[in-house]
């Protein structure tokens, strides 16, 4: 809030955030017969606080002081000043063990567990044991094909623990909750901070990787490709828990699983190599196959939780609170865009949006999916290009499939308001083919403002020259080069940023949220001299 | 490849780390393995309740539980979906995916946002009292607290706990009957309305005789004897709504309670009782004592007044420009009557102060305030033409002074002055309308007279009535009433109805204090809403006149997270 009407505002804030770690390893290596053998074994302490403090006070004779004298704002004899401070802390230890065996170059296993504890689950919970197992074997020594450099086949299993954002949620604790007046004063009141989960435990997450790494004629062509499925387990939320008999309408809980499948290649291509010019190529698509939510049911104290059903990522004010975006859904795509199905503007220039149901009215009960907020594929594209001390690097980005919620359309594009602030330009485009604007002031999100934000980039492009020095020369290599970033995009997308966003207010399952206020993503050029010595 | 003097190099390396680690363990103070969390800016239970001050501060946590009522969801489902309040679509505002002209229309669904938080005030409230009855008795049983001690403060908030039972069962009807908090189960089932009724009666019935009958500064803001009466007299009067069984003799008795002994009576003033310097008044049986700083909640303001209603006030703050009465509504009070206030002129401001603000507005240095944003005209539009709000138009609440409606439509495109606002209570200049320091009296004296008002003539004791409305009226500077009789605010044209002056009377006296759906619902006009219903044209919207709307839908966040409940009947 800016000092208008309050005689200026002045305000100091410090917050000291730190984080101790102690981290010992052991380490053995040798040989067992035809192995050889690698052991490592460790123990990790770490240690978080965050502490704070803040003062904020308007209502000041002078603005001399600015925020050297705090003191002097009258808004603290008033009683409406602000100070605050806080501490908080966690921490994470673990043992941890690993073992590689490597049999003649041929045959390759790695197992390695993980013993991790946080201060932030239940006393129960505390600990979790985290494990991985992956075994290798090179095929193209076995094979004997001349074309054939590596062909690793390769298979793995992994379980790795997730914690949640913020310490305490295992434990009931009291606080000042509003005040009381109590014979003539106030005083505070203090009650239960939240509902404590005294049984929050790790978030897991199991992966199996199936891959290759392949290389062929002496290096000319060269890369992997892995088949993956990932399954996250007690999913770390804040959700509605029963009330009565709960205190808060929340908790955080470990609840309902996901899971992601998909398969990532990678290719290289060095496809000319003659004299100064060389050219190589390189692609990396990856295609997700599913992203499922594949339950949303867990327990809290013993109750049950059905969440068959989660409406998320509400658009918010100016008029469109408790408006949902997003529904996450058990045995569904993760990221289901909800909203009402746009259907026309009418003669009379009202918005007609669809009667899913078929009852004669519209209401929530007509939502429906209008879009998907994750990707289906990506990919990136880099060529390389080098002739003599020149090299030249262009890389292409594309991410496709995902639709993104444009809020800032949801909200502006409102002919009405023209008398109020500037719209952007598509509002005159909200008409029906008789020409009838939109005639109304107020937004109404519905699947007019869901659009497919595929997009192809060029992301980065850089030309450089490398200069020949002379051997006893101080300086070992010297180059100029120019770089771009972000040069630019071709989508159909109409807001500033077409990526996919993956969460909404660090929820995982609501994604495809624009929000108003993206920026564009900043375009640069760089001119550089790089030095080595 | 590595050597073997490699390997025993190795092997005493990790000898000499183990030591170390021990070392630098020991320089942490702490257990290697040590994860108890450590609290610095809260405590646990355990380090609480160890001083009659902390006792206290543990019982303040019921009453902050009060907080949401005078503004938040409470209000919007007591009092935005009756014929004396509504939210229209003004602009860009409170469109909100229709959820406030349903409430006007009765036609919502299970996912009304503020049905969730109406449950949520409740139960906060319930859940609270009964955490703090259980910890009050633990100490009890720990030797910590003397029974006597600990028995004030657990009928203390008994009566804490029959007000939000009280509410949850006028709101939800059907509701899980949770009484103990230890006992609580995980997901308990509903209980029909009459069971809640019976159990929160006969609670009430018990605690109320215990509480302190002091009507001073000990008391003020808290449950004392007569706020227990009146909340009992509350429950009488509405028995038939919940049971089926009127307790007409009952609700007489619990007024008479509060009546007989003199100590509250009616300010001189009417407004005294919605100063912001309110604190304190005769009137009040139970105030939550809102403070700008110390106890927020309370913002009337900021939700009824226009945007350029800043430069009336000075605000620190824009208002929201939402909330307003309706026409019939406002038309009710006679223009002598001292709570309807006057209207501003374009020769100046209004005079006396009122339950409404109306007509022309002036900044704080007495310049008509011009309304800069404008709604574009649609002469064709169908099936009513949209004159359109001119640009720079001076701001003029409910468009007085000329032939058109006060409020041309509930939506899509209601005016942005169109509507009479609720100036009940004081908003001084200079102030800020999101946390305002009016005291809001949830009992209040006038209320009790009413109430008993009421009682009476539904046993036809209609002389005996007329004498308690009368005071209220005279206070009013209003003539006295002869007859009960007349027609009803909402349906002038619809000829005398038996008690529709006492109906009428009771919406004026009582406007904006969370009281107007029940009294619709228990005088039966809850289903008549078409003869007050605004012009509506989103073409999604609909009326709904089904008696199930009496009471509201348990919202759909509530059924995920239990599927012991019950949704209530016709949702």
């Amino acid at each position: 809030m800016g000092g208008v009407n309050r005689n200026g505002v002045a305000e100091r804030r410090m917050d000291d955030n730190s984080n101790r770690l102690f981290e010992s390893t052991a380490r053995w290596v040798g040989n067992v017969g035809p192995a050889n053998l690698t052991v490592l074994g460790g123990y990790s302490y770490q240690e978080f606080t965050w502490e704070g403090f803040h003062a904020k006070g308007g209502d000041f004779i002078t603005d001399a002081f600015t925020y050297n004298n705090l003191e002097a704002s009258l808004d603290f004899n008033n009683g409406i000043g602000e100070v605050d401070s806080y501490k908080n802390s966690a921490k994470l230890i673990a043992f941890f063990g690993r073992v590689n065996l490597n049999v003649t170059d041929n045959w390759f296993l790695t197992a390695s567990a993980r013993y991790e504890g946080s201060s932030r689950f239940g006393d129960e919970n505390k600990w979790g044991l985290f494990p991985a197992i992956g075994a290798g074997v090179e095929l193209a020594n076995f094979l004997n094909v001349s074309a054939l450099d590596n062909l690793k086949l390769r298979v793995s299993y992994g379980l790795t623990g997730n914690q949640p954002a913020d310490s305490y949620q295992s434990i009931l604790r009291l606080g000042p909750g509003g005040n009381f007046f109590y014979n003539g004063e106030f005083v505070p009141g203090y009650a239960p901070v939240s509902n404590a989960n005294e049984d929050l435990g790790w978030e897991k997450k199991a992966e199996i990787d199936v891959g290759i790494d392949y290389s062929l004629f002496d290096g000319t062509l060269f890369g992997s490709l892995d088949f993956y499925t990932r399954t996250t387990t007690d999913l770390l939320f804040e959700y509605e828990v029963p009330v009565p008999p709960n205190l808060h309408t929340t908790a955080w809980l470990n609840l309902g699983e996901i899971k992601n499948t998909g398969i990532e290649l990678s290719l290289t291509w060095r496809a000319v190599q003659s004299g100064d010019f060389s050219y190589s190529m390189s692609i990396t698509p990856t295609y997700y196959l599913k992203n499922e939510l594949v339950s949303l049911s867990g327990t809290f104290n013993g109750a049950e939780l059905e969440y068959g059903v989660r409406d998320l990522a509400p658009m918010g004010a100016p008029g469109q609170s408790d408006v949902p975006t997003v529904r996450a859904e058990e045995g569904k795509p993760i990221g289901q865009l909800w909203a009402h199905t746009f259907v026309e503007i009418d003669p009379d220039g009202n918005l007609i949006l669809r009667d899913t149901n078929e009852d004669g009215t519209v209401d929530e009960a007509d939502r429906s999916v209008v879009g998907n907020g994750l990707p289906d594929a990506e990919f990136g594209f880099t060529n390389s290009f080098s002739y003599k001390n020149l090299d030249l690097n262009i890389t292409f980005r594309s991410v496709l499939g995902h639709d993104l919620n444009n809020k800032y359309r949801a909200f502006y594009e409102v002919p009405n308001m023209i008398g109020s602030y500037n719209l952007p330009v598509t509002a005159t485009d909200v008409r029906n083919e008789n020409g009838t604007l939109y005639n109304s002031s107020s937004g109404v999100l519905s699947s007019y403002h869901i659009e497919d934000a595929s997009f192809l980039s060029l992301d980065y492009v850089s030309l450089g020259y490398n200069f020949d020095l002379p051997g006893d020369a101080g300086v070992k290599n010297l180059r100029i080069y120019v770089a771009g970033n972000n040069l630019f995009y071709i989508t159909g997308y109409s807001g500033s940023d077409p990526n996919p966003r993956y969460e909404y207010e660090d929820d995982r399952l609501a994604p495809g949220q624009d929000a108003r206020n993206t920026w564009y993503r900043a375009r640069s050029v760089s001119l550089g001299v790089s030095l080595g010595f | 490849m590595k050597t073997i003097e490699n390997n025993k190099i190795k092997k005493s390396l990790f000898l000499i780390k183990g030591i170390v680690i021990v070392l630098i363990m020991a320089a942490f103070n702490q257990s290697c393995t040590n994860l108890d969390e450590e609290l610095f800016s809260e405590v646990t239970p355990d380090d609480f309740f160890s001083s009659e001050e902390e006792y206290v501060s543990a019982l303040g946590a019921a009453y902050t539980q009060f907080g949401d009522f005078a503004s938040n969801d409470p209000q919007a489902v007591q009092e935005t979906s009756t014929d004396e309040m509504v939210v229209p679509t003004r602009g860009q505002d409170w469109d909100d995916g229709g959820h406030w002209r349903r409430l006007h229309l009765h036609s919502w669904t299970y996912e009304q946002a503020h049905v969730n938080g109406a449950w949520n005030f409740g139960f906060a409230g319930v859940n609270t009292a009964n955490r703090l009855i259980f910890q009050f008795q633990s100490l009890v049983d720990q030797g910590q607290v003397e029974q006597a001690t600990a028995d004030a403060f657990i009928a203390e908030l008994q009566a804490v706990r029959g007000f939000f039972y009280w509410q949850l069962i006028d709101v939800f009807g059907n509701v899980p009957l949770v009484l103990d908090f230890a006992t609580a189960e995980a997901s308990p089932s509903t209980v029909p309305r009459a069971d809640v009724y019976a159990a929160i009666v006969s609670d009430l019935e018990s605690a109320v005789p215990k509480l302190s009958d002091a009507v001073d500064g000990t008391t003020y803001g808290r449950m004392n004897y007569y706020a227990g009466q009146t909340l009992l007299a509350k429950l009488y009067l509405n028995a038939g709504v919940y049971t089926g069984t009127d307790q007409w003799d009952k609700a007489i008795a619990a007024c008479n309670e509060v009546i007989n002994d003199g100590a509250y009576s009616l300010e001189n003033n009417y407004f005294s009782n919605f100063n912001q310097d309110n604190s304190g008044s005769k009137e009040f049986i139970f105030a939550i004592p809102y403070d700008q700083v110390f106890f927020e909640g309370f913002n009337i303001a900021v939700r009824t007044l226009h945007y350029g209603s800043q430069a009336t006030y000075n605000l620190t703050q824009q208002p929201w420009n939402g909330f307003c009465t309706l026409e019939e509504f406002y038309n009710s009070y006679e223009d002598t009557d001292l709570r309807k206030g006057d209207v501003g002129t374009l020769e100046g401001p209004a005079g006396r102060r009122g339950n409404f603000i109306a007509g022309y507005q002036y900044t704080s240095g007495g310049v008509l305030v011009l309304d800069d944003g404008f709604e574009v005209p649609n002469l064709d539009r169908q099936p009513e033409p949209l004159l359109g709000d001119p640009d720079e138009d001076p701001l003029n609440f409910g468009n007085m002074f000329s032939d058109q409606p006060q409020i041309n439509e509930l939506g899509p495109q209601a005016y942005r002055q169109a509507g009479i606002r609720i100036g009940k209570w004081e908003i001084p200049i200079g102030s800020d309308p999101g946390t305002m320091s009016n005291d809001y009296a949830v009992f209040r004296y006038a209320d009790v007279l009413l109430m008993k008002a009421e009682a009476l003539f539904r046993k036809g004791l209609d002389a005996d009535a007329l004498i308690l409305v009368n005071q209220i009226r005279s206070r009013a500077g209003v003539d006295d009433l002869t007859t009960l009789n007349g027609p009803l605010s909402f349906d002038m044209e619809g000829g005398d109805v038996p008690g529709g002056e006492l109906f009428n009377e009771i919406g004026r006296e009582m406007f904006a204090e969370n009281h107007r759906r029940q009294d619709l619902i228990r005088w039966g006009y809850w289903t008549d809403l078409e003869k007050w219903v605004l012009p509506f044209y989103n073409p999604q919207d609909k009326l709904e006149t089904g008696e199930h709307t009496s009471i509201y839908p348990v919202h759909r966040d509530k059924l995920d997270a239990n599927p012991n409940l019950t949704q209530n009947p016709g949702y």
